[in-house]
């Protein structure tokens, strides 16, 4: 029942009446809700919706959370560039309710690095995750085949090729709870089958979708366990024709025993091309990453909650670099003890610190930064990290500062509080 | 597994809600719109029936935004990966193709919808589709 992250974050344009969702995207849509509403499948409240302008807003920009089709309770502005959060109201959804945000501005467009918003089940802990395209979606037309799709970042015309590119490695959750897409157009006449894929396998949460049907689909009622270290994805199988699929989003509801949850940016089938470059990079920990051209300061985002913060990891498909690039977590723009090294020149696998951890508090910032490589490129498809629950107030004083195994560094100007 | 879907072409705002099977061949349980509940009521149609009453309207309406799409990718004007055509969904729950086309061209299209629905399964009670 505590507060997990939910990230959009995409560097294209918010115009005027955008809707949209807190996961994702590739784009935002004008038209109709309806492509950016996803069903709260879990009884949920919603807080400290935010989000950070960069560029553009010439004048008054508005966000206003939706709560089935009506305003919610959460609205905030930003005037010009800069970040901001309605920290006071929350809204309180039941199971089924449909949720989404809507932008409007009184100037021009807005760029902006990410929107975020913190979702807190009413029963046990968890969060959504999904990729999505809200304006109206990418085409699915691959007949005959199975293609791959992540659960996060952008949605990619027929999914991937590659299943590797688009798997999340889990480490905090224990279960799929549902899952959700919003079929925008269908002309095809054959079915399409969607599936949960667990380590490669078919889960339970697996469907077909008649052909000519639009709108949303939800499957529920099962559950797919992950373990620690299990590797997950959506798949799509078409039957034949040519005709064309359109899919705005799709969304899993994941959920924890152990009161964890996750924040992981994902790069679509095509994954974000980083050149070698001493330069340090810097990318928010979830929504859209296919580009890296923010400040630390404009990636970073405020989870919103204490917790432990541990196991970093991406997945790099390609690697041409020349030499080792290293990865590191940073919190309010310091390094933290979450570092990873990628080995230059090996392809197709995880890089992780399984061994480091550190703490947030509801304030903190965090972000990723990468640098290095020499020369060559660096194919990322997926990064992020686990958050687990903080020591209860009262535990003796240098647990908090590193005084047991696998706590790291210390910190420079680490406080304590109590 | 629970199998539920919400078509999004109900027409004033509103959404049925159909629990089927895995497979389509039924629905299980429904909540239905004003519009669907009134068709229901009015024709004396049973839950299956309502289902495949809004299942046919689905396919007659994506089958007449593709037909449009197909034609309008011929002549060069969309490529496939256009989301395709739009539609509005009138209050009687007709759809209203928005082809942006006019005079003979739209004629065109009308008639190139017209034989493409020639062959879908039509739904007890609306949906026709009229290209604009």
């Amino acid at each position: 029942m505590g507060k997990a992250l939910m990230v959009v974050s995409t560097q294209t344009v918010l115009s005027n009446n955008n809707k949209g969702n807190f996961f994702g995207t590739d784009g935002f849509i004008t038209a109709s809700e309806v492509n950016a509403q996803a069903s709260c499948t879990e009884g949920a409240t919603f807080s400290n919706f935010r989000a950070n302008i960069i560029s553009g807003n010439s004048g008054t920009a508005t966000f206003q959370f939706r709560d089935a089709g009506a305003n919610g309770n959460q609205t905030f502005q930003i005037t010009g560039t800069g970040s901001n959060e309605d920290a006071v109201n929350t809204d309180v959804l039941t199971v089924g309710d449909l949720f989404n945000f809507n932008y409007v501005d009184t100037g021009t467009d807005s760029t902006f690095s990410w929107a975020a918003i913190n979702v807190a089940f009413a029963s046990g802990h968890g969060n959504f995750h999904g990729p999505s395209n809200f304006s109206v979606g990418p085409v699915y037309d691959a007949a005959g085949e199975t293609r791959y799709i992540p659960f996060a970042g952008p949605l990619n015309a027929d999914g991937g090729t590659v299943r590797a590119d688009v798997q999340w490695k889990n480490r905090g959750y224990t279960s799929i709870e549902a899952v959700q897409l919003y079929v925008a157009a269908n002309a095809r006449t054959t079915d399409v089958i969607i599936r949960t894929e667990i380590n490669g396998v078919s889960g339970g949460l697996s469907a077909t979708i008649a052909g000519g049907v639009t709108g949303r689909i939800d499957l529920t009622g099962t559950a797919d366990t992950i373990a620690d270290g299990g590797l997950v994805n959506l798949s799509i199988t078409l039957g034949t024709g040519v005709e064309d699929m359109n899919i705005s989003y799709f969304l899993g509801t994941f959920k924890s025993t152990s009161s964890k949850s996750e924040s992981f940016f994902g790069g679509g089938t095509f994954g974000w091309t980083r050149a070698a470059s001493g330069t340090e990079s810097f990318v928010p920990p979830g929504g859209r990453v296919t580009t890296a051209t923010l400040t630390e300061a404009q990636a970073r985002i405020k989870p919103g909650f204490a917790a432990t913060v541990s196991n970093p990891r991406w997945y790099i498909a390609n690697n041409t670099y020349t030499s080792d690039a290293t990865v590191t977590v940073y919190r309010n723009g310091v390094a933290t003890a979450g570092t990873f090294t990628i080995t230059a020149g090996v392809d197709n696998q995880w890089w992780e610190d399984a061994v480091n951890t550190f703490s947030i508090d509801t304030d903190d910032e965090i972000s990723f930064g990468i640098t290095g490589g020499t020369s060559g490129n660096l194919v990322i498809h997926t990064g992020g990290l686990t958050f687990a629950p903080e020591a209860a107030a009262g535990q003796p004083f240098q647990k908090r500062l590193g005084g047991i195994p696998g706590m790291g560094n210390v910190q420079p100007g680490f406080s304590q509080t109590w | 597994m629970i199998l539920t879907w919400h078509p999004d072409f109900c027409p004033n705002g509103e959404h049925c809600s159909l629990e089927i099977e895995p497979d389509w061949s039924a629905v299980r349980r429904m909540v239905l719109c004003a519009h669907h509940q009134n068709l229901k009521t009015t024709l004396g149609l049973t839950d299956d029936q309502v289902f495949r009453a809004i299942l046919a309207s689905s396919r007659v309406k994506e089958t007449a935004r593709w037909t449009v799409k197909e034609e309008l990718m011929r002549l060069g004007e969309m490529d496939k990966e256009h989301p395709g055509v739009a539609y509005t969904v009138e209050a009687d729950g007709n759809f209203t193709i928005q082809s942006g086309k006019t005079g003979p061209s739209r004629t065109a299209l009308r008639t190139a919808v017209n034989l493409a629905l020639a062959v879908v399964e039509q739904p007890v009670g609306t949906s026709t589709v009229t290209v604009n």
